[in-house]
């Protein structure tokens, strides 16, 4: 029944005219450069004057260098121009009545769009130029347009809450997203796809046409081609005094033994994981599981509002552990706010092997505000380790995700709804297996090169590529890039290919911004931010410090009214509000309850199946709302449904089931002694999970041992006690902290 | 030594949290979860209900012409003289057309089952139960509302409910839904930001609280809130005087001339003899108030509350071991003794003055409660873990640590522990969840009492005051004896009256005979 509900209100999940038609983005792609014009129509179908205001995402490695804003048939070109004046220039024309336009960037990958004195009736389009890298995954190309932000969870120090956290609506919000790509490759295309949308394509002599219409902006439009030739990529593009280089490693067979593997795994288990996310996360662990053998050393680590292992000691792949790590993993469970660097702090703090080579990987969505802690973090300890990082599901927070794997010298894998994460967890593990392309470096030849970025070369995997901007001041000529492979030296001459533009500009610009802020991790820097201000303002960049305003000459609204109207955006494909108890199983007593819900929700109501329908507080600390609750004593054990139902400004509704599991009772185990040359060992088989055994022989307490379990799943465990005894106490404790002692005798 | 030793000398309930209305023609009812209040039409506190059996009171009508209160453990019958209880003891969701109906979804004195309930009304001669999760039911029927009921109204011959995110009416043979997100009904909707709307959605007043109840009384509406009950008139006027922040209280402290209190989710708060003013804490859920003399400590489930200077939150894993904090923000309990004040965190025991915030490595979760002793003896319960204790010859000890482990294999009967009370050196009693109380030292568990939800324990000289979920009682010596049937979650000695937090408001119990016992 509860479930009809749902879908009775989405129905009217949106109230009122929301003021974002359409955006349509005309993507055409030359090479390995894309250059997108993003228009998006803004609509007042209400009889007042309104500001618009709408946060949108792009990649993060894009570069935005233009802006426009048109009334009618008029074009008013914008302008870049510091942040604060920028702002300080829309609000006065506002106030004044004249149509302007101010794009402002939240972070590398999230923008603000405000469209102020729009007239009633009539509509307002915000045109900007964007200039994005096309990926190479795989062996083939891809260029990916978010579409979605997805709800962050944002730790009290993240500052821009608000900025960040855009309003949420749960059905369509009825914008048209049109998208149509022009691609000219300079080889002959093999294949063209989308693996989220499904595309018209139309080839034509010169360029491939691939258009999609009235699409939802709830997912990320990815689009994937492939050349005749599988030859690893190498080119050298210039504009002028500007350059992309793009190489990568190939791929050798290698009879050197491979060395001995320790994988860490962090998963991800936030409430934004709920449903699809965590899906496809327990798929990618399954088929990673399938690929490791004894020789290799894993552990596994879950993160939400904490962090847990699976086992603080990394342990062996033998059968017996990789079954016991499958089952924890699949009991994981969703919930909770994504404190990401719990689960870096968990991984980093592990010590190191040094005969091991060490992989951290995550399996996230990325959606948190706190992305230069996260950063910093990594940067400060990763230490030897190589992190690696996939984006799972719709709507990841992509940009994060990449520097993520950037900080740790590894790579970034994004896996959408609509793909199979067990593919992309083999290659990554074949990939590993790999000779990489070590001390790698690069003999410019007759070409004068001024600033290069990245200025440091990692190591480079088989398949991985390495992309540099540059900046050039003169000369001509090919470039090498030499260094050892499976120990032997490798060289690769590259042709530089001269062409016209100057979207190669703006990328060296954005790649140079993003090295700054790069340096800005753990604070501003006063220098780096004028260096950061100087390149934007004569690059023509939106960056955090500089933001494009339009502003009309005229003064058109004269009334004094305006109305302000957000655009909301529409949940992720497959992701809910986020719900979390603070513990998950508890005899009767008093868990917290919290949901990561707009603070201007209009209600937010958690359902007990007692009887209480409680509206939940919101908690300015935890940024959630809340409420604390006793779980009734007369409540017989067993799992129980919390319903929480998110009525939000909007009057748009979600609705989540919580579950709690009563468990007033410790089970009765099973237990044995063997003795070996030393020790005592205590067999432990439980009829539930347990959180902590103590052991000890009858009479000395003094060898007590304690082993804490805290979320393994597993039901048999072995214990030690130096000596032998024929007589032990045993103390076990359930998930629920329920406890029960039994003697077990030789 | 009776009950007849322990008069109450002060009673503070909240009556601002109103569960539900009743006009009688000549006077307003108020069932709040701090007792019942009687108004006069024009919201003249007329009198107030507090000395009931159970004062967490649900629902108020008539049953045979006669008064009847609904609690949360059944329902009583005002007849003449007192209270008489009547019915099973379930919790009462309505009073109406003669009928008691409880939160199982039964009835009396009908015989009557059905699912679990929050809300019902007669009509027609018919019984028409509510759901929490949208659902009206009669008999075998069954209707689908638009959302979890909050309230039910009978007006002009329709029944209006309110459904939290929408509104419905039913006329007996169909359901309308409305867009209105209402949390009361009657003749207008009410809401949770306040608002009295009509079935068109438009204002046509509103009062500062979630509004939850809604009576037509002559030309006004009377309203009932979680924030009192209001007149909506000519003008707006809150009719319930402010007592207590909340009525489950969860610590009590005496700070200069303040007797303060903590709630369980309705924050801190001061009565200085005359007024109660709000303390301002980072979290509403408070576990635990204390006083060191010239400062106030509120522990919160968001740190710990210096009052007036900081507040003490988590700090991070690589702060130096000085810095100021605790070790999570989770903080249960506070215990000031001679060497400072001790909290109990989710991760152990904290001494906060000089901090000291370093794991000692105790085992177990959850430390749930704290007693610093005069000799400087330190005893924190956990609820997985049994006993950490400080200074004191007891169970075992952890490799170097400083602190000694004592749990089930030591001999107490469970791990998880609720309260404790120093009980001379190398002893101190200790309350458990299920196995009781008794009292632990250099020999072991020594067993006091056999009862569960030992929630509070006070010692008072030769006495032990324990507060449980079941009531309070006193032991001297081996003797044990129940002296107020209460749920008891804090104990607190102010001179010769003891203070108790219950669910349901704070109580003041003289000791005066006892003491000369």
């Amino acid at each position: 029944m509860l479930f009809l509900l749902f879908f009775l209100f989405s129905k009217i999940a949106i109230a009122g005219d929301l003021p974002l038609e359409s955006s349509t983005y005309l993507v055409q792609i030359t090479g390995a450069v894309a250059e997108i014009e993003l228009e998006q129509v803004f609509r007042n179908d209400s009889d007042r004057w309104m500001e618009a205001e709408y946060s949108f995402p792009l990649d993060g490695g894009s570069a935005v260098d233009d802006m426009s804003i048109l009334l009618g048939d008029r074009e008013i070109v914008g302008e870049i121009q510091e942040r604060e004046e920028a702002r300080k220039n829309y609000e006065a024309a506002k106030a004044n009545g004249q149509a302007a336009g101010l794009t402002e960037q939240q972070r590398p990958n999230l923008f603000t769009q405000r469209v102020a004195n729009i007239p009633p009736g009539q509509d307002i389009t915000v045109r900007l130029h964007v200039v994005q890298p096309v990926n190479r995954v795989d062996g083939e190309y891809e260029l990916v347009i978010p579409l979605v932000v997805g709800p962050r969870f944002s730790s009290k120090d993240v500052q821009d809450v608000a900025a960040i956290t855009p309003a949420v609506a749960t059905g369509d919000t009825g914008v048209a997203v049109n998208i149509s790509v022009a691609l000219r490759a300079g080889f002959e295309v093999n294949k063209v796809y989308s693996p989220t949308h499904e595309i018209f394509v139309h080839k034509g002599v010169k360029q491939i046409t691939s258009t999609v219409e009235n699409i939802r902006p709830n997912k990320d439009f990815v689009y994937r081609w492939s050349l005749e030739t599988d030859e690893p990529e190498a080119i050298a593009l210039r504009q002028e005094d500007h350059m992309l280089v793009r190489f990568e490693a190939p791929e050798v067979d290698s009879r050197e033994e491979v060395v001995a593997r320790e994988l860490i795994w962090v998963i991800d288990t936030s409430g934004s994981q709920e449903g699809m996310p965590l899906d496809m996360a327990k798929e990618a662990m399954s088929a990673a599981f399938d690929g490791m053998g004894p020789k290799d050393r894993f552990s596994l680590i879950q993160f939400s509002d904490d962090s847990s292992f699976f086992s603080e000691v990394p342990l062996a792949g033998t059968p017996g552990n990789i079954a016991r790590a499958r089952i924890w993993v699949e009991a994981l469970k969703a919930g909770g706010g994504t404190r990401m660097i719990r689960g870096v702090y968990s991984a980093l703090d592990i010590p190191e092997d040094p005969d091991l080579e060490r992989y951290i990987v995550f399996l996230t969505d990325g959606l948190i505000g706190n992305e230069q802690s996260v950063l910093a973090a990594l940067e400060d300890s990763v230490g030897g380790a190589r992190v690696f990082a996939f984006g799972l599901g719709n709507g990841t927070n992509r940009w994060l995700i990449e520097e993520m794997a950037l900080a740790g010298g590894g790579r970034a894998t994004f896996v959408t709804g609509d793909e199979d994460p067990a593919i992309a967890v083999d290659r990554f593990m074949e990939g590993i297996d790999k000779p990489v392309l070590t001390d790698i470096a690069i003999d410019w030849g007759e070409l004068e090169v001024d600033q290069v970025y990245p200025s440091r070369i990692p190591d480079l995997m088989a398949g991985q590529p390495l992309e540099l901007a540059v900046r050039l001041m003169g000369g001509d000529g090919p470039i090498w890039v030499t260094g050892r492979l499976a120990g032997r030296p490798f060289e690769q001459v590259i042709e530089v290919e001269a062409g016209s533009g100057s979207s190669i500009a703006s990328l060296w610009a954005r790649a140079h911004v993003a090295s700054l802020e790069r340096e800005q991790r753990w604070g501003e820097i006063e220098e780096v931010k004028q260096e950061i201000l100087d390149t934007a303002l004569a690059y023509s960049l939106l960056t955090q410090y500089t933001s494009f305003v339009a502003i009309e000459r005229k003064i058109i609204n004269r009334t004094g009214d305006l109305a302000k109207a957000e655009h909301p955006q529409e949940l992720p494909e497959g992701m809910n509000y986020e719900t979390s108890v603070s513990r998950r199983y508890t005899p009767p007593g008093d868990p917290l309850l919290t949901v990561d819900a707009p603070k201007d929700a209009r209600a937010v109501l958690a359902v007990y199946p007692w009887g209480d329908t409680v509206h939940m507080r919101w908690d300015d600390l935890r940024g959630r709302w809340y409420d604390r609750f006793l779980v009734p004593r007369d409540i017989p054990d067993g799992e129980i449904e919390i319903v929480i139902f998110v009525l939000d400004a909007e009057n748009g509704i979600t609705r989540r089931v919580e579950i709690l599991m009563v468990d007033s009772q410790a089970e009765e185990f099973q237990a044995w002694l063997d003795h070996n040359r030393q020790f005592t060992v205590v067999h432990v088989v439980a009829e539930e999970p347990l959180r902590a055994i103590q052991v000890q022989p009858r009479g000395r307490p003094d060898l007590r041992v304690r082993i804490n379990v805290i979320l393994d799943d597993a039901m048999e465990y072995q214990i030690q006690i130096p000596g032998h005894w024929d007589d032990v106490e045993l103390l076990v404790t359930d998930r629920a902290m329920n406890t029960l002692v039994q003697e077990v005798t030789r | 030594m009776s009950a007849a030793g322990l008069a109450m000398v002060a009673l503070f309930t909240n009556m601002s949290d109103v569960q539900d209305l009743h006009f009688d023609g000549a006077v307003i009812w108020a069932a709040t979860s701090g007792g019942v209040e009687i108004y006069d039409p024009r919201g003249h506190v007329l009198a107030r209900a507090v000395d009931l059996p159970n004062r967490q009171t649900t629902a108020v009508g008539t049953l045979g012409n006669r008064l009847t209160i609904g609690t949360v453990e059944g329902a009583l019958r005002w007849d003449g003289d007192g209270w008489e209880s009547v019915g099973p003891s379930h919790p009462v969701v309505a009073v109406t057309g003669n009928v008691v109906v409880y939160r199982n979804g039964t009835a009396w004195p009908l015989e009557q089952t059905g699912p679990r309930l929050v809300d019902a009304i007669a009509w027609q001669g018919q019984m028409y139960g509510f759901t929490a999760d949208g659902r009206m039911v009669q008999g075998d029927r069954e209707w689908i509302l638009p959302g979890p009921v909050a309230d039910v109204a009978l007006v002009n011959d329709e029944i209006r409910i309110a459904c939290h995110i929408g509104a419905a009416i039913f006329d007996g043979k169909e359901i309308a839904t409305l867009g209105i997100p209402a949390t009361a009904a009657g003749p207008v909707w009410g809401t949770a930001e306040g608002a009295l709307v009509n079935d068109a959605g438009q204002r046509v007043g509103g009062v500062n609280g979630a509004i939850r109840e809604i009576r037509k009384v002559e030309s006004n509406w009377v309203v009932g809130t979680d924030n009192g009950v209001w007149g909506v008139g000519e003008s707006v006027d809150r009719w319930t005087e402010d007592g207590p922040c909340g009525n489950f209280v969860t610590g009590i402290a005496r700070h200069g001339k303040d007797l303060v209190v903590g709630t369980f989710n309705r924050g801190a708060c001061a009565f200085d003899g005359t007024t109660w003013r709000s303390i301002e804490t980072p979290s509403t859920m408070v576990n635990d108030v204390v006083s060191t003399g010239d400062q106030l400590w509120i522990a919160t489930a968001e740190g710990l509350v210096e009052v007036g200077k900081t507040v003490h939150v988590a700090v991070k894993d690589k702060a130096p071991r000085n810095a100021s904090g605790t070790n999570h923000r989770g903080v249960n309990a506070l215990s000031a003794g001679p060497n400072g004040l001790w909290a109990a965190d989710v991760l152990g025991p904290v001494r906060v003055d000089p901090w000291r915030r370093y794991r000692w490595h105790v085992s177990g979760h959850s430390y749930q409660a704290i007693a610093s002793c005069p000799n400087g003896e330190v005893w924190a319960g956990s609820e997985d873990d049994g006993l950490a204790v400080f200074g004191a010859k007891v169970g075992q000890k952890k490799g170097r640590s400083k602190w000694r482990q004592f749990n089930r294999l030591d001999g107490l009967p469970e791990d998880w522990v609720m309260a404790l009370a120093c009980a001379g050196p190398g002893a101190a009693w200790v309350g458990t969840y299920r196995n009781g109380v008794g009292k632990v030292d250099a020999k072991g568990w020594h067993p006091l009492m056999d009862a569960g939800w030992i929630q509070a324990l006070l010692v008072d000289g030769d006495r032990l005051w324990i507060g449980t979920a079941d009531g309070l009682f006193m032991a001297k010596g081996e003797h044990v004896e129940k002296l107020r049937a209460e749920d008891v979650h804090t104990l607190y000695q102010d001179g010769e009256t003891l203070w108790m937090g219950t669910r349901s408001g704070l109580v003041g119990l003289s000791t005066a005979e006892t003491n000369a016992i």
